[in-house]
């Protein structure tokens, strides 16, 4: 069994350090957590490891071999396999199916469906994790789709595998059971690399940690040496406590939730929080890890989702800055100018078109907000993703609305377009407006809020201690 | 009567298995029409000139096979909408036959002949290769290797890629297999069926082949089914034609469409629904 060294990987994007000088060695024998914050550089080091993508310096070899990073087939077949955390399994074909569909490069012409599953299955069994192989993949329930996802990245005898925040999708007896294996794993003597922001959970499994801030290899330490305390102390850094400048609030209360819960698309419960209020003249930050209940909460305040518990108080005009810019914020294939202007109003009615006065408007709003546009009739999918950010945050902004919901708003931002979207939020406060900025960006929070709290398994915990989004539910 | 309905139903049996393929693999294809007439033209053409039915059939595949390349070159490589190429490759083949007629026959508007295969068992051998059809696609689609791979290129493209797969070169591949199929299905409509030649001959077997596709639930046995009852309706609209009913004798037109009005009332009651490849339609981009 051979060890996974890390060689002073580096990688950039654009004016980003993503991943700076890092090295770390992983022990066959162990489950090795990876933690860190949002961003700190988890996702491009596995992205790394498991061959998607070229460092711009450093390597990684297994045993006395270098991998060919960059070539993602070749890296697995030299036993590097990835467990991705949205699955690469077709949801209209059988279990089997998806098991052969994998091991398809090992034969040609006929289809010999037993053969070609059968190693997946009878290692499912030997792991006591069963699955139905005549299943349909889109008939099983998340937790069962993982196992197929899993047992397909063991089934060419893999040394190493890495698995991307397993257990976001599963429920508490599904992430037992999905430890136990891994344990097994560890005990036939793999490198098991796990990527984790949950504490309590990734306490109970690893046996070595290695955490990331911002790029950085900041430790690596054994089960034993460390406590919780210190794992957290190490992820957030000095900047535990956030204490917000203490500017008194306005009276007027903008909007509020009572005893709200919401679901996700798929009906499953992300949200619960017992009393929010909002109110006009604040920044009111909420913190804590992608995917506890961001966008749920991000949604049942601006009004897109309703809560399938409690209520949402208020009537408030909204302005939205979604965490998504591309897919929910623009419509990529039209215009700058369309994009800019089409305000939400005028599709109620038959308001007509005034292409005159929209290009008016944009041309002013190009000129305040400083957009870097070659020409405005362009698609707004030819801007950087900066310029594209400015767009949605011109557009929603340039009216002055009561309440003003902002999720991640400068991710993939260079300093500059952040520091832009942070003044126009401050401006907004200053305006009377009331701002919801929901953000995994601890900095951003301690800059710009009055008043804080964290999600956290889909729960609010108020108050400075970052430490609370790091808990488990 | 038999032989009637089952040389009705051969072109749009071989078109409807190609599009069967084509349309498991994540693409629909508008343009089985141009195909269709292309591979008529110039199967018979060829054969005119060659004497040689063999030869015929095998060009218009071989045109077949070549247009279903040009057109995933535009839908999988450069990712252009899969129904404005095949729209553009109906109007080409369009235009470019009725160019190739006028040069080939003049401005008189006459048919052209040519002499059927001889019969095997009392039926034209292309028959044989339809009833066939069906089978082979089956097989191939469901009981190989390859076809697995089509398959799920046309369900969920990422995870082809993820067992190493090229999802664009399956759908090069199937795009070719169904153009021959279409170039066949076009040769059996002017040799085997008409034995003539006039512009526009195809008259909307290509969509039909679509239509029929969606009745058949992209499962090749049940397509063929389908592609062998809109055949009896026009086998019987055929023998219709210019008779009375109740005294009443119905326009000629109105026969003729009513293949075509089958077709759509089947679509009406079955509408899309469940079955649809799920990546149907989409080119496939790496990257996003």
């Amino acid at each position: 069994m051979s060890e996974l060294v890390v060689k002073g990987v580096r990688k950039t994007y654009g004016s980003l350090v993503a991943l700076d000088d890092f090295s770390a060695t992983f022990r066959p024998g162990e489950i090795h957590a990876i933690l860190g914050e949002n961003g700190a550089g988890k996702s491009t080091l596995v992205s790394i490891l498991s061959g998607f993508v070229t460092p711009d310096q450093g390597g990684v070899s297994l045993g006395s071999r270098d991998l060919p990073l960059g070539q993602p087939t070749r890296v697995r077949q030299l036993g590097v396999s990835m467990v991705h955390q949205h699955f690469a399994l077709v949801p209209a074909m059988t279990v089997e199916e998806n098991f052969a569909l994998d091991r398809l490069w090992s034969s040609k012409g006929l289809l010999n469906l037993s053969e070609l599953a059968g190693p997946a299955l009878e290692l499912a069994e030997r792991l006591d994790w069963a699955v139905e192989p005549k299943a349909r993949v889109a008939d099983l329930p998340v937790g069962v789709r993982q196992r197929v996802e899993i047992l397909k990245a063991l089934v060419g005898n893999a040394p190493v595998i890495i698995l991307d925040e397993p257990t976001a999708v599963l429920s508490a007896e599904e992430v037992e059971d999905l430890f136990r294996v891994l344990r097994s794993l560890r005990d036939e003597g793999k490198v098991v690399l796990l990527i984790a922001h949950k504490l309590d959970e990734v306490l109970s499994v690893a046996d070595r940690f290695t955490v990331l801030r911002r790029g950085k290899w900041i430790t690596t330490a054994d089960r034993g040496d460390v406590t919780k305390e210190q794992l957290v102390q190490w992820m957030i850094g000095d900047q535990l406590n956030i204490e917000p400048a203490g500017r008194k609030l306005g009276e007027n209360v903008v909007c509020a939730l009572r005893k709200v819960k919401a679901n996700d698309e798929t009906g499953v419960l992300r949200l619960t929080v017992d009393d929010l209020e909002v109110r006009a003249g604040e920044i009111f930050g909420i913190g804590g890890v992608d995917g506890n209940g961001q966008k749920e909460l991000a949604e049942v305040l601006v009004g897109i989702t309703a809560p399938v518990a409690g209520t949402r108080e208020g009537d408030p005009s909204v302005a939205y800055i979604p965490q998504d810019r591309q897919r929910e914020g623009l419509v990529l294939d039209l215009s700058i100018v369309d994009n800019i202007s089409f305000e939400r109003t005028s599709l109620v009615g038959f308001a007509i078109d005034n292409p005159k006065a929209r290009r008016r408007l944009a041309t002013e709003l190009i000129e305040r907000y400083s957009i870097k546009v070659s020409e405005a009739e362009g698609p707004v999918k030819s801007l950087s993703g900066g310029n594209q950010q400015k767009v949605v945050v011109a557009r929603e902004l340039n009216t002055k609305r009561d309440l003003i919901v902002a999720v991640n708003p400068t991710r993939g931002l260079d300093f500059r377009a952040a520091a832009f979207v942070h003044s126009s939020l401050l401006a907004a406060r200053e305006a009377g407006s009331a701002v919801v900025l929901i953000t995994a960006d601890l900095d951003e929070l301690r800059e710009l809020s009055d008043r804080v709290g964290f999600l956290s398994g889909g729960g609010l915990k108020l108050g400075g201690d970052a430490s609370a989004m790091l808990e488990g539910h | 009567m038999i032989a009637t309905i089952l040389l009705f139903s051969v072109p749009l049996i071989l078109a409807a298995m190609g599009e069967v393929v084509g349309q498991r693999a994540g693409m629909i294809d508008i343009g089985q029409e141009g195909k269709i007439l292309i591979g008529a033209f110039v199967g018979f053409i060829v054969a005119k000139i060659t004497g040689s039915l063999i030869v015929g059939y095998a060009l218009a595949v071989v045109a077949g096979v070549a247009l279903g390349c040009l057109s995933t070159w535009f839908t999988a490589k450069l990712q252009l909408d899969q129904v404005v190429v095949g729209t553009a490759l109906n109007l080409l083949a369009l235009g470019a036959t009725s160019i190739a007629f006028r040069i080939y026959v003049g401005d008189s508007g006459k048919l052209l002949s040519i002499d059927k295969a001889p019969a095997l068992f009392g039926l034209d051998p292309v028959v044989y290769l339809a009833i066939l059809s069906p089978a082979v696609i089956w097989f191939v689609l469901m009981k190989t290797s390859w076809g697995l791979s089509v398959r799920a290129s046309g369900e969920y493209p990422p995870a082809v890629e993820a067992a190493g797969i090229s999802v664009i070169r399956r759908r090069f591949e199937a795009a070719m297999l169904a153009g021959g199929m279409s170039g066949l299905a076009g040769a059996a409509l002017s040799i085997a069926l008409s034995g003539s030649l006039g512009e526009g001959m195809s008259a909307g077997r290509g969509f039909l082949a679509i239509a029929v596709v969606t009745f058949g639930r992209w499962r090749a046995p049940w397509v063929a089914g389908a592609a062998l009852l809109i055949g009896v309706i026009d086998a019987v609209q055929y023998r219709f034609q210019g008779q009375a009913i109740l005294g009443f004798k119905p326009p000629l037109q109105l026969w003729q469409a009513l293949p075509y009005l089958g077709a759509l009332l089947i679509l009406f009651a079955l509408g899309r629904g469940a079955g649809a490849p799920a990546a149907l339609g989409r080119a496939y981009n790496k990257e996003r």
